[in-house]
């Protein structure tokens, strides 16, 4: 089956050339990497925004990019609904003015429509609608951008850091929005962040991009986890991520049941019981315990095997004497996902872990959050 | 036609022929990067520079009998000479400069990743100027309009070696002026230099108030 | 790279300019005579520059004084010595610029008289193919723009008017006629095709190459023209100016006006 995305692009940057191969049939593609690393360049190389790209891009049976058959499709033939870090609305106009800035390539591009009014409701902009953009705070211009590519009838959706400028809490709240865009419009998407839980929230498949090289490439979940990728991960914030469904919630605590067996107890934040949710707890956030815990405050005790034992510089097994933290990959009962916790390397000596020991994973209630309900 | 009408009249055509090509001239040098832009740039600072009757001079050397627009050459009288048509062209090869300057730098101030933005929407370059680059640069595009309005205005050596003073023709503000000091009708002239100078005011005020930067919102 | 390139391109501007002086040089000036010390200034109407200028050498030995000359319309002239006196002799094409500036006090009287008179005469082109026996025949469709020096000011232009008036052609062609700031202007603007005929002094068509005559106004026909000359008072080069005006009326000069196709009234003993 031809790959539905094919990208491959060289680009003299300023440090470095970036240099892609890719091809994907996934609805939903990340692009993980520091700041630097020649994301906004491939998105906007995609998008026909960069004169210097050469190579190849092929997008859903469409050649928008042929150095060797000097086919360089222009930005306005690529269809591409393009979201940049820091919105680029349109001052002049309003924000529905904005939204339906694309509204004409919507109607000719004969793509299944997105309506302006559902947008608006998705996003919960309905009441801003008449508001001068120059008015609205960080998390409405995303809003208002995200709006605007939507409903110009983008046969690929680019997001360049769409959480990026925005706070932590509001960050929590933007990423519903997006989850919602891609359950209710399903368009093609390819998130660029240099956050690991966004990615694996949002992205089937991920592309780890590094001074312009790949690095990795797989799925989230297990890129993320990858020795070589997750100091990288770990810099922009990682977390482990569980889904699950709601089966208890009470005014201060909601329970999740993970798998069947496995439950654990999150802070509630207005949950209701036959939900599902995603929740997330921090690597640092893990305490092990060798021995059955009695007697803690902790609501969530997790037991599992431990699968892999990394620490920085060294390879598997040997602990170093001046190691800092350690990762502890744990395997727990039949969820998918390894969880990842760290602990300093004194800490391992002390309780002399090894991988195929037996393990307690311990967590605050406080400390599993609900990044999202479905 | 008194000399205001006339004044009005030339100026005003002026502004409304030099504005297309001065603005496109300013979108050009203010987003192309290409060869020959410096030489562009240069030709068209010229006229603000150079005298005034230098460049009247050329033009009457141009578009008279002998020289190569003259009705010799070009087997049709342009009819440009002494007439306030010609004016028109004097005063509106002096003004263009100033057209140019002021247009590129209201498009200079476009962020062009806007109009990148637009053309990723589906619009192509002619409907991304129209929607999204004029709008934002309407404002100093008035003010490169009132500019040239005035420049044409007030313009005399170009304006009277190629369409003479003319009274009624081509007897514009300046060259009214300049014929009743000639004669020594003192009260006649300053009573048009009142007229020039409220008429300047008037443009010059508003053209200070369009180009003033809006304070920025946070 | 980029630096320096630019310096060298901005070092060229001064060379530029050198060259472009060179070029354009000091105007003819005429070889410094020994014995000059004194400089007048002399304020000139524009018909007299070919032939005050031919005379300037002989002049300044005899009179012992340097000339320095500022032509112009006279009434523009006549304007400025009124602003700032800083002119030693004015020499106007008619009398009534001279009456205008005794009447401000500026004149001194007893150096005062009627020097030359001139004729009017119509210009065309060279190549033109008018003809004029009359002046009626200015009225003709072929004769679409008429130069003249402004007819309002300046003695050239009142003159031409004055003799068109005089002959009933001045109302059908007054909306044809073009205005110059003075009398060479109108000719240059004759030689450059821009007009089709124009008015000057017989004098002014005979240094141009790229005109000629296409009628010559007959004394009668035309009004009187006379060319005024004095020496200004208050001015501290009064001898050497009183000198000049005695010469232009001696025997070198008047010699030299006639050739150029001035007339010189017989002198009043």
């Amino acid at each position: 089956m031809t790959p539905w995305l094919l990208v491959d692009i060289n680009l003299p940057l300023d440090r470095f050339t970036l240099s892609v191969k890719w091809e994907t049939s996934g609805p939903a593609l990340g692009i993980f990497g520091p700041s630097g690393a020649g994301k906004t360049s491939i998105l906007e190389s995609i998008a026909g925004l960069r004169r210097g790209a050469r190579g190849t891009v092929r997008v859903g049976g469409e050649t928008w990019l042929d150095s060797a058959r000097g086919i360089v499709r222009p930005p306005e033939g690529r269809g591409v609904g393009y979201v940049p870090q820091d919105a680029l609305l349109f001052p002049h106009r309003d924000v529905l003015g904005n939204i339906l800035s694309g509204s004409g390539r919507a109607r000719r591009s004969g793509a299944p429509r997105v309506d302006p009014e559902r947008a608006l409701e998705v996003l919960e902009l309905r009441d801003l609608r008449h508001r001068d953009v120059s008015g609205l705070s960080g998390g409405e211009r995303q809003r208002v951008a995200l709006g605007r590519a939507l409903c110009s009838g983008p046969a690929l959706l680019l997001l360049d850091e769409p959480l990026g400028s925005l706070d932590q809490p509001l960050r929590r709240r933007i990423l519903p929005y997006l989850l919602r865009i891609q359950e209710e419009f399903a368009v093609p998407t390819i998130y660029v962040s240099h956050e690991a839980t966004e990615v694996t929230l949002l992205c089937r498949e991920v592309l780890v991009l590094e001074a312009g090289r790949e690095a990795a490439r797989g799925r989230p979940e297990e890129v993320f986890i990858d020795r070589a990728i997750f100091p990288m991960a770990r810099a922009g914030g990682f977390e482990n991520i569980l889904t699950g469904r709601v089966v208890e919630a009470s005014r201060s605590v909601a329970t999740v049941e993970l798998e069947p067996g496995t439950r654990v107890t999150v802070a509630a934040q207005g949950q209701s019981v036959g939900q599902d949710v995603i929740v997330a707890a921090r690597a640092e956030d893990l305490i092990l315990a060798v021995h059955p815990p009695t007697g803690l405050s902790a609501q969530n005790i997790l037991v599992g095997e431990i699968r892999e034992i990394r620490q920085p510089g060294g390879g598997d097994g040997g602990i170093d004497e001046d190691g800092g933290q350690v990762v502890v990959v744990v395997r727990v009962g039949r969820l998918g996902v390894p969880l990842l916790a760290t602990v300093t390397a004194q800490a391992c000596r002390q309780l002399a872990l090894a991988p195929g020991g037996r393990v307690h994973l311990v967590c605050k209630a406080n400390s599993l959050h609900v990044l999202a309900t479905r | 036609m008194s000399p205001l009408l006339i004044s009005l009249k030339v100026a005003g055509w002026v502004t409304v022929l030099i504005l297309p090509p001065g603005v496109l001239l300013g979108l050009l040098l203010a987003r192309g990067g290409f060869r020959g832009k410096s030489l562009i740039e240069t030709a068209a600072t010229l006229p603000l520079v150079l005298p005034p009757t230098a460049v009247g001079y050329l033009l009457l050397r141009l578009l008279g009998r002998y020289g190569p627009l003259g009705e010799p050459s070009l087997g049709f009288d342009l009819d440009l000479l002494f007439t306030w048509k010609g004016a028109v062209l004097a005063s509106g090869v002096m003004a263009l400069p100033l057209v140019v300057r002021t247009a590129r730098v209201a498009f200079e101030e476009v962020d062009p990743r806007l109009e990148g933005m637009a053309r990723t929407l589906g619009l192509g370059r002619v409907r991304t100027f129209v929607e999204i680059t004029l709008p934002l640069a309407r404002r100093g595009l008035l003010a490169a309009a009132i500019l040239g309005f005035s420049r044409a205005l007030g313009e005399f050596g170009a304006t009277v070696i190629v369409a003479g003073s003319i009274p009624g023709r081509t007897q514009t503000l300046a060259l009214a002026i300049f014929n009743d000091m000639q004669i020594g009708h003192d009260s006649e002239a300053m009573a048009l230099v009142a007229v020039t100078v409220a008429l300047a005011f008037a443009a010059v005020f508003t053209v200070e108030i369009l180009l003033r930067k809006r304070p920025d919102v946070a | 790279m980029n630096l320096s390139r630019r310096v060298r391109a901005a070092a060229a501007f001064p060379g530029i300019l050198a060259l472009a002086l060179a070029w354009a040089g000091p105007s003819s000036a005429p070889a410094a005579t020994p014995a000059a010390r004194a400089e007048i200034a002399v304020y000139a109407a524009a018909s007299l520059r070919d032939v005050l200028q031919e005379l300037t050498p002989a002049c300044e030995k005899a009179i012992e004084a340097r000339l320095v000359f500022n032509f112009g319309a006279s009434n523009d002239l006549a304007r400025q010595i009124e602003a700032a006196n800083k002119a030693d002799v004015f020499l106007s094409a008619d009398e009534t610029w001279m009456d205008h500036v005794a009447r401000a006090g500026l004149v001194d009287a007893a150096s005062r008289r009627s020097l030359l008179s001139n004729r009017l005469v119509v210009v065309g082109a060279s190549d033109s193919s008018l003809t004029i026996a009359a002046p009626s025949d200015l009225k003709s469709a072929a004769v679409r723009r008429l130069a003249l020096a402004n007819p309002e000011a300046v003695p050239a232009g009142k003159y031409a008017k004055a003799w068109l008036e005089k002959t009933g052609a001045w109302t059908p062609v007054a909306d044809r006629v073009v205005p110059f700031p003075d009398v060479r202007a109108a000719l240059a603007a004759v030689e450059s095709g821009g007009v089709e005929a124009g008015i000057v002094y017989r004098t002014d068509a005979a240094i141009s190459t790229k005109v000629k005559v296409l009628y010559e106004v007959p004394a009668a026909d035309g009004p009187k023209i006379s060319y005024a000359v004095a020496a200004l008072k208050d001015r501290p080069q009064a001898a050497a100016a009183r000198r000049f005006v005695s010469w232009l009326a001696g025997p070198e000069a008047t010699a030299a006006f006639e050739r150029s196709g001035f007339i010189v009234p017989a002198q009043a003993p």
